[in-house]
């Protein structure tokens, strides 16, 4: 909302609101490039001498210069009062967590959906950093000591094959220390639960969006695969039992010895 | 990537509802069940001529049939290890025991081993005897690179966004445990591969695509194998249901063969070695130097591993 700072302002004007837009209608040119060309064609158009047109075009910038400084005062009252405007309206706003509060209104689902996908995200990319880090730390460690090698008196010379060997001999008892620590253990453990939580929300996200269109789920295909898992396992029982009873038959029929039924 | 094909000449028997029983030699030997892990393809026992466990058995005198699992489609993610153990590996012991009216040998390979170690402790009549190679069952040692990876991990979670666990991505994991010994040094010599003889040429790309071309994993069982074998220490501590039916290791009285490898990083001893002395009968052990794979295409495994083996199935 642009003002001059001589009344407060509260939004109540639409006048006041037409203006603070108006001021975002203005054409995109924030170098005044543009404006400073079209001013000096203008000029050199009606220019009648080139010491003329030399006189209009120096006219021509210094208007374009007026116009930048009146914009820039311009620009900076409407960020004043966007700000103020912001800290205005900040206290109408829940003041915690979004994951602390309940789902309100209409399709709750959706929106513990939604808020599960932003809290995994950041939970991932935490896990992520986390073991990034630890990755970074070895390998720094690992150059160090190979940094440290070639950099000594005695070092032989070094071809690539010999360079892969020493960087070899150096990083994998390193690695495999590494990956024995406690802390590698527990990161590894947190980026792939991590990425299995945010992985199957999306995936969630992704079946509402493809049943909305009516087209098939993995939703869909887990609960045809569930079915068929419990048919499957009814069949196997209802076959052992068979199997057993005929053993039991032939076992009778025949008598001791071994079974191979 | 194309499955590397087979070496060894085989038929396929039968189909249970998540694998394929394939046979390997004739009909009137003495028959040995290979259970293959979940994780990878069973290509690793017939990888070259001169380091095939299936050919090796075969010439022992055995009629070796492999369980070869179907990877899952994603309308099997809720596939469980009962459905495995009690479903695909009790139905083909069943159809083997049928076939040649006898109780085979069963033979579970890593993960395949607590696949059979868990029929055989719900079943232990229907089999002659069990073996177990590198196979996890204590994974609480400090020295458990996958158990204390394993430790801080929600599965149940991760299974529920992600459906299968793919083969790639389990590659990736087991690729990180020894990132240099996979990565550098293993293509350091590509160059003068190229230059090799196609025989060794063939063996590296091989076990390259062995490697990097796993099949994914039905999430349920999964969830259940990390959380229960990995987390909960389930067979040790006598914890682990399948279908509500406890698994037992006492409850193994049968014959056991266990053998580990001493520098495996995916199943260091401690977690191999803990079988025999909470088994219900007989276990005999066998270690030898060298990592995981080393127990299946090592020189020293088919030098002493396999004709141990190969006796001691003869003489039960």
């Amino acid at each position: 909302m642009v003002s001059d700072g001589s009344k407060r302002q509260n939004g109540s004007d639409p006048g006041d609101w037409a203006a603070w837009l108006e001021a975002f209608s203005a054409r995109a040119d924030p170098l005044g490039v543009h404006a400073l060309l079209i001013r000096s064609a203008d000029a050199l158009e009606s220019a009648c001498s080139p010491a003329d047109a030399l006189r209009r075009l120096g006219d021509a910038i210094a208007a374009e210069r007026d116009a930048r400084s009146r914009q820039g005062e311009q620009l900076d009252a409407l960020l004043g009062q966007w700000s103020s405007t912001l800290q205005a309206i900040a206290p109408a706003f829940p003041d915690a967590h979004p994951a602390d509060l309940p789902s309100l209104g209409p399709y709750p689902r959706r929106q513990d959906q939604w808020r599960a996908l932003s809290e995994q995200l950041d939970a991932y990319q935490a896990a992520l950093a986390d073991h990034l880090d630890g990755v970074t730390d070895l390998a720094e460690a690992c150059l160090d000591d190979l940094r440290a090698e070639l950099y000594a008196p005695d070092a032989p010379s070094v071809d690539p094959e010999r360079l892969a060997e020493h960087w070899s001999a150096i990083a994998e008892p390193r690695y495999e220390a590494w990956l024995a620590e406690p802390a590698t253990e527990r990161r590894i453990g947190a980026l792939i639960n991590a990425w299995s939580a945010l992985l199957r929300t999306v995936r969630a996200l992704a079946d509402d969006c493809l049943e909305g269109l009516g087209l098939p789920s993995a939703r869909g295909l887990d609960d045809l695969a569930a079915e068929l898992q419990r048919q499957r396992r009814r069949q196997r029982r209802e076959t052992a039992a068979l199997r057993a009873e005929i053993a039991a038959l032939r076992q009778a029929l025949h008598g001791g010895g071994e079974s191979t039924g | 990537m194309a499955e590397a094909p087979p070496i060894t000449p085989s038929a396929v028997v039968t189909e249970t509802d998540n694998a394929t029983l394939h046979q390997y030699g004739a009909a009137q030997d003495p028959p040995v069940l290979i259970i293959y892990s979940l994780v990878n393809r069973p290509a690793i026992l017939d990888l070259s001529h001169d380091r095939s466990v299936i050919a090796r058995l075969q010439a022992g005198g055995f009629c070796v049939y492999l369980l070869a699992w179907h990877p899952p489609g994603v309308a099997r993610r809720y596939l469980g290890l009962a459905d495995y153990v009690l479903g695909d590996v009790g139905e083909a012991i069943d159809w083997v025991a049928g076939r040649h009216a006898q109780r085979p040998h069963l033979l579970g390979v890593c993960q395949g081993g607590v696949l059979a170690l868990c029929q055989a402790a719900i079943r232990p009549e229907r089999i002659r005897s069990l073996t177990t190679l590198a196979t996890p069952i204590a994974t609480d040692s400090a020295d458990d690179a996958l158990g204390r990876l394993a430790r801080r991990i929600d599965f149940d979670a991760l299974v529920a966004a992600t459906g299968n666990v793919t083969g790639e991505g389990l590659a990736t994991v087991f690729a990180s445990l020894k990132p240099f010994a996979l990565g550098p040094r293993r293509y350091h010599g590509l160059t003068a591969l190229s230059d090799a003889d196609p025989v060794a040429r063939d063996a590296f790309l091989r076990m390259e695509r062995w490697m990097y071309d796993g099949p994914d994993l039905a999430g349920q069982a999964f969830a259940e194998f990390a959380r229960e074998i990995y987390q909960n220490n389930a067979l040790i501590r006598d914890t682990l249901r399948l279908d509500g039916q406890p698994v037992r290791l006492a409850a193994i009285d049968t014959p056991v063969f266990n053998a580990w490898a001493e520098d495996d990083h995916l199943v260091p001893p401690a977690a191999a070695r803990a079988l025999g002395p909470r088994l219900g009968g007989e276990c005999t052990e066998h270690s030898l130097p060298g990592g995981h794979l080393g127990l299946f295409i090592g020189g020293r495994a088919h030098k002493a591993l396999y004709p141990a083996l190969i006796d001691w199935l003869r003489s039960h």
